[in-house]
């Protein structure tokens, strides 16, 4: 049982954040200025910010990923064989290469492509979607959100001997960097450029995939999204994908979505609606 | 290479398990915690200072158990069966399935206990708590009723009001598949939670003053208070709890409730973990 407790500590495959990246956000965070007047609760400081809150739902959902110009994703050879080999699996009923099917994240973009809501709210330093897909967040930090020494206390038990004491907290190292580790939704750092808000994601582990199909990609993929409201009621994410480990070059893929009149208040849980018997991701 | 299937081994073993973190949490009994309170060497910005704005980052001080709410609760005896019940697993190394144990919404226990940062968003309209550890999503909506078609859920449904400086949050429509912390003090369908947050003058502490009345299982309404601290600049990582359900991990678990059983899981034989989940559709289950 031992080994168990300490699972999370013994497997953590970390890498850093550059420390000019978290310099570069911080010095740019401070020459924003995120301070609201006192006494309102504020959202975003920019009025033309507040264009992209609220509920969205994707206009057609996606199940197979395409360039923004329609055409095949450039696989590299290794890749496209496990996406064709995942498809044979799909089409035969095994899903077992998906582990959204118990209900794991479906990760990032794929969380943006399915058939299902999620709501924007935008703050002064960070921007959090919360898709209803069985009620997973993705918080974007904002330049200033994050401070590369911060850290906060571990839970009881993890990152500490068996039985003793919790260790040192992340990012308490002789380097004083917090650090990540590969994760479904990754690490999104954004910004504002007038309007849109252009986020890079990183760090994301290679046992999410990218679409329904089962489409791969490694821990090397990096994402940019440049995210827009095209008109009151229709959001853009221009979602340009890098990943020299899975595709020949990078590539770009445009996604719409359509408002919603109200974010739902219903409760989505994956692994009630798989003991119901109804899938866990809606095709 | 992109993924293979020796790539996804290696991330389900490094998988954050709810139930091995709960019961590491049991051996240790205590909660234990090398935080620290937010950097006061620098002005603080007007939204800290300001005692209608929760925004930011925050955490539950580590003396605040996350396991135990009480054993001083006004139970009634059903309650009182179930929480000495649950007391006994736990201290034979086993624990009840509950709804946090079995990766659904952890609901009032991530209330009254949350084990990682939690983030405050507020908008005019609603506050918005992220929670790391348990990946709660707790909307509470500013001046507006509950629904009257509220549908049942996990998390129940929250609205709240400012009475002056504290902000009253109001909370029903639970499902009956919660409870009121770790250990498993239980809580039904009529449970009616009022909380009452204040940010103290420093802007550094949420002071989070909670009534349970729930006359299912308590003889009288009665009251905690939980206090969290600031933690500004922490990212919150994800808490994928659903991704790794080895068959071993449900090995220390009491089936209470059937709806609690695993569908999906990935056979463990001396140590072995299957290459391939089994998943046993609803109706075949024994």
């Amino acid at each position: 049982m031992v080994s168990n407790l300490n699972m999370r500590g013994e497997n953590q495959r970390m890498t850093k954040i550059p420390f000019l990246n978290w310099t570069l956000a911080l010095a740019f965070g401070l020459g924003l200025g995120h301070a609201a007047a006192p006494g309102k609760a504020h959202a975003a400081s920019d009025p033309s910010h507040e264009q992209i809150t609220g509920a969205w739902l994707i206009e057609k959902p996606v199940f197979a990923l395409r360039t923004a110009d329609g055409q095949e994703p450039p696989l590299k050879p290794d890749a496209a064989k496990i996406y064709q080999e995942r498809q044979t699996a799909r089409a035969k009923g095994d899903t077992s290469f998906d582990s959204a099917t118990w209900c794991a994240s479906l990760g990032m973009p794929r969380m943006l492509l399915v058939d299902y809501p999620f709501e924007i709210v935008v703050g002064p330093k960070e921007v959090a979607f919360l898709h209803q897909w069985n009620w997973w967040a993705r918080l974007v930090y904002l330049p200033g959100a994050l401070d590369k020494d911060a850290s906060a206390p571990p839970p009881p038990g993890i990152g500490g001997p068996p039985g003793g004491p919790p260790g040192a907290p992340p990012g308490a190292g002789t380097s004083g960097e917090q650090e990540v580790e590969p994760t479904p939704t990754g690490f999104s750092q954004g910004k504002w450029e007038g309007d849109v808000l252009v986020v890079e994601t990183e760090h994301l582990t290679n046992r999410t995939l990218l679409d329904n199909a089962g489409m791969p990609h490694s821990e090397n993929l990096k994402l940019t999204e440049r995210i827009r409201a095209r008109s009151p009621d229709v959001l853009e994410d221009r979602i340009t994908i890098r990943d020299d480990e899975t595709f020949l070059r990078p590539w770009e893929t445009v996604v719409t979505f359509k408002r919603q009149a109200k974010a739902s208040r219903d409760e989505d849980v994956c692994l009630d609606r798989i003991q119901a018997g109804e899938p866990a991701v809606r095709e | 290479m992109a993924i293979d299937r020796s790539d996804m081994g290696a991330g389900r073993r490094s998988a954050p398990l709810r139930w091995a973190t709960a019961l590491a949490a049991v051996m240790l009994m205590s909660a234990v915690s090398s935080g620290r309170a937010a950097d006061a060497s620098q002005a603080p910005p007007a939204s800290v200072m300001d005692p209608h704005n929760f925004e930011g980052t925050w955490t539950d001080l580590p003396t605040n158990s996350p396991f135990l709410l009480g054993i001083d609760l006004p139970y009634k005896p059903a309650a009182q069966n179930i929480a000495s019940n649950h007391l006994e697993l736990f201290k034979h190394g086993h624990a009840a399935a509950s709804a946090h144990l079995t990766c659904r919404p952890t609901g009032v226990q991530g209330v009254t206990s949350p084990k990682g940062p939690v983030l405050i968003l507020q908008t005019p309209e609603k506050l918005v708590f992220v929670a790391e550890e348990d990946r709660e999503v707790r909307k509470v909506f500013l001046n507006e009723p509950h629904p009257q078609d509220l549908k049942p859920s996990y998390s129940g449904d929250s609205v709240a009001h400012w009475e002056g400086n504290t902000l009253v949050i109001d909370s029903i429509g639970y499902n009956g598949k919660g409870q009121l912390d770790e250990v498993g003090n239980p809580h039904g369908m009529q449970l009616h939670m009022i909380q009452r947050l204040t940010k103290s003058g420093n802007g550094n502490t949420l002071t989070n003053v909670i009534t349970f009345d729930d006359p299912e299982y308590y003889a009288k309404p009665f009251t905690k208070t939980r206090t969290w601290q600031r933690i500004s600049g922490v990212k919150l990582d994800d808490y994928d709890c659903a991704e790794n359900p080895r068959s071993d991990l449900f090995d220390v678990l009491t089936w209470e409730h059937d709806w609690f059983q695993p569908t999906c899981q990935f056979q463990v034989k001396d140590g072995v973990v299957a290459d391939k989940i089994l998943c046993v559709a609803p109706n075949k289950k024994q």
